[in-house]
């Protein structure tokens, strides 16, 4: 985008020319080029070996047991959903980390606690709602 | 802790205290337990720490520092080549992530007023529950909780400044809203609901999020302020390629959030699936957040921009494209709306009409230091509370025990059933028609004289004959509680609304009669002194501009912006 930007101001500053809406076509078009040419490109490239266990829906390596279309018990969508909670959490923590040691106020360190308090908050309506109950 | 978080805690006083309010909520629920029990006591004394919370967050706001906006400049970052030249002591300051203006008064008062009516609209709790998965489309006490984030964000929107707060804020508005819509869940049609609004509501925020990248990567900042001065400075903004771009994608996704013309769809089926005080709640609150955010990213992006002295500088060009969006809401939604069976539905669609005379509001030209025309803001709240009062009229106009009232047919006998009730829904019904006497008579006065006075005397024609149009639909609603001889064509033995039939035998939520009162009440009153409401939302001048406003001539030039202060 910063790239589009630099066009952009070239572009305009010769005048409104039909080109300023090249930054716009660019993007469009690489969207669509990295879209279709990955998918080309490993179709292309990458060797095709056909087999039961190639064409089964998840490639992992495990062999499927039963059908997908059976009922899960609700569990196992709230215990994702809370491990995506602190996975995101962690990932906010690993920038915060980089930059803490910048300032010397506690302002960042302050802000922190506050995120992990409303976090805790979370866990613990998740906890008390005996979601993490397994019997 | 440096002087700037200080300050940006101070100005947020209120939203934190709503925040705070809701998460000690989540916890008052965590301790309660989950078996069966008294849960009409958690309800109940959940009911009263939200209600208690946004007390706390009025007195915040009416008791609370004042803090200036160069307060609310961060030091900029430390850049290793200025630090030389810079003299020692001067401190840079950056753009403000916040901005307290006009709009975030105005929308302040509104979220705590509306906030508490929302809150009592849910008071109520059926005694005789003991599960509750059974009470939760009547009433659950994690309604409380996400209301108060829902009105903690709306605040936010209105006083955020740079585009990421914007959108977090946004965000922060509307997810509630969706859990709301799920947890109305015996009630048939909930779950189905809540699935359309939470997937058109992510397909939305995609087309937001590329339009504010969009803006982003044209001007390189995600700063309201500078982006506002680019437009002032010659940046093209909407009238170039990319600004345009940017400006269509920023309407298209924020569309969705007040539910303009092409992104209407899902509302009829929400607002049938939702549970009274929730459709309410997405009425109002989503409504207005969308459309404080529509006119802070339009404003700053294609202006106008406000030249000191010298009034309203620059043709801004989205204003056509606004009221063109506003022509095609409104006469779309009012065909549907005659056309529905079911009353919820007729409201749902009626509220996409009502989105589209707030649209004509956005052209009103804004009084000094404010993003969003105050008028706009009355409109909203006007229309929220009317609409929220025809909501809960209608969840307490059961026709008998087992269900809730959804078609035009169940409404019929009101008047001898529950005489209060039907004089509460007229009341209500000719609001929303914009009958005099009536809080939205005179948002409409407002916002159409505004336009008028803009220049849109076309588009004020097309939103008369669309409030005419509207007047047959909501009388035909205020008519079936009046009248026992309905006409011929609703007379169809076997309503088909899907809301009544699979209602399970959950017991009936008692009447949240005292609320329905008191919201007709205000709808008269406001009516009739319509600066009883204008006056806590806007300043002094503003008020006497908007009740007593000046003859046609230019106003009188004032001097250069007195009020700016001098920075050390």
């Amino acid at each position: 985008m910063r790239a589009a930007f630099v066009i952009a101001s070239l572009e305009s500053a010769a005048g409104p020319y039909p080109s300023d809406w090249l930054p716009v076509a660019m993007l469009v078009l690489i969207a669509v080029v990295f879209a279709v040419g990955t998918l080309a490109l490993s179709a292309m490239v990458g060797r095709s070996r056909r087999g039961p266990v190639k064409d089964s829906p998840y490639e992992a390596g495990v062999v499927p047991v039963g059908d997908a279309r059976r009922r899960f018990h609700v569990r196992y969508y709230v215990i994702a959903m809370v491990f995506l909670l602190f996975d995101v959490e962690v990932v906010l923590l690993f920038p915060w980390a980089v930059l803490f040691n910048a300032d010397r106020s506690g302002f960042l360190l302050a802000e922190m606690f506050v995120f992990l308090a409303i976090l805790a908050v979370g866990y613990v309506y998740a906890w008390r709602k005996g979601v993490l109950r397994f019997d | 802790m440096n002087h700037y978080a200080v300050n940006l805690v101070l100005a947020l006083l209120p939203e934190i205290a709503l925040l705070a309010g809701g998460m000690l909520i989540v916890l008052l629920l965590a301790t309660q337990s989950t078996a069966e029990g008294d849960c009409a006591t958690t309800h109940r004394r959940a009911a009263w720490a939200a209600l208690f919370t946004v007390f706390a967050a009025a007195m915040l706001l009416q008791l609370g520092p004042r803090v200036s906006p160069d307060e609310l400049r961060p030091p900029a970052p430390q850049s290793h080549l200025l630090a030389a030249s810079q003299p020692a002591g001067v401190v840079m300051l950056g753009p403000p992530v916040l901005a307290l203006d006009g709009t975030t008064r105005a929308v302040r008062w509104a979220a705590i007023f509306m906030g508490v009516l929302l809150i009592g609209g849910n008071f109520g709790c059926p005694e005789n529950v003991t599960s509750r998965l059974k009470m939760a489309g009547r009433g659950s006490p994690e309604f409380f909780m996400l209301l108060l984030f829902s009105l903690a964000g709306l605040m936010l929107v209105a006083s955020a400044n740079d585009l990421i707060v914007l959108f977090l804020a946004i965000e922060l508005t509307s997810l509630p809203t969706v859990v709301a819509v799920v947890l109305s869940r015996p009630r048939h049609g909930a779950i189905e609901a809540g699935g359309k609004y939470f997937f058109l509501s992510a397909l939305s925020v995609a087309f937001l999020l590329l339009g504010l990248a969009y803006v982003y990567g044209a001007t390189g900042t995600t700063s309201l302020e500078r982006i506002t001065s680019m437009t002032a400075y010659g940046w093209a903004g909407a009238k170039g390629p990319i600004g345009l771009v940017a400006v269509s994608l920023v309407v298209a996704g924020l569309a969705f959030n007040i539910a303009a013309f092409p992104y209407h769809v899902y509302l009829a089926d929400v607002y049938q699936g939702a549970a009274a005080p929730v459709s309410g709640w997405l009425a109002f609150v989503a409504k207005a957040a969308g459309f404080v955010a529509l006119a802070k990213v339009l404003v700053a992006v294609a202006g106008p921009v406000r030249m000191f002295d010298l009034g309203w500088v620059g043709e801004p060009v989205w204003q056509r494209f606004i009221a063109g969006l506003a022509v095609a809401t409104m006469l779309a939604s009012n065909v549907l709306a005659l056309r529905q069976r079911s009353v919820k539905r007729m409201l749902a669609y009626s509220s996409v009409a009502h989105s589209g005379y707030i649209l004509v509001a956005l052209l009103v030209v804004p009084e000094p230091g404010e993003t969003l025309p105050i008028v706009a803001m009355f409109y909203l709240v006007g229309y929220g509370l009317a609409n929220l009062g025809a909501f809960l009229t209608l969840s307490a106009a059961n026709p008998d025990d087992s269900r809730e009232a959804d078609t035009f047919d169940d409404l019929r006998g009101l008047a001898r059933r529950k005489m209060p009730l039907a004089v509460a829904m007229a009341i209500f019904g000719f609001s929303l028609m914009g009958l005099p006497i009536t809080v939205g008579f005179m948002g409409k006065v407002f916002v159409f004289v505004g336009a008028y006075r803009a220049g849109f005397a076309w588009l004020v024609v097309v939103a008369l004959i669309n409030s005419a149009i509207g007047v047959a639909y909501y009388l035909r609603m205020v008519a079936s509680c009046w009248l026992d001889v309905l006409d011929p064509a609703s007379d169809d033995p076997s309503p088909v609304g899907r809301g009544s039939q699979g209602e399970t035998a959950a017991p009936p939520r008692p009447t949240p009669s005292l609320v329905i009162a008191v919201l007709a009440v205000l709808t008269v009153g406001f009516g009739l002194l319509p600066a009883g409401l204008f006056r806590p939302m806007a300043s002094e001048r503003t008020v006497r501009e908007i009740l007593h406003p000046a003859p046609p001539p230019a106003p009188p030039r004032r001097p250069p912006l007195a009020s700016a202060p001098a920075r050390p």
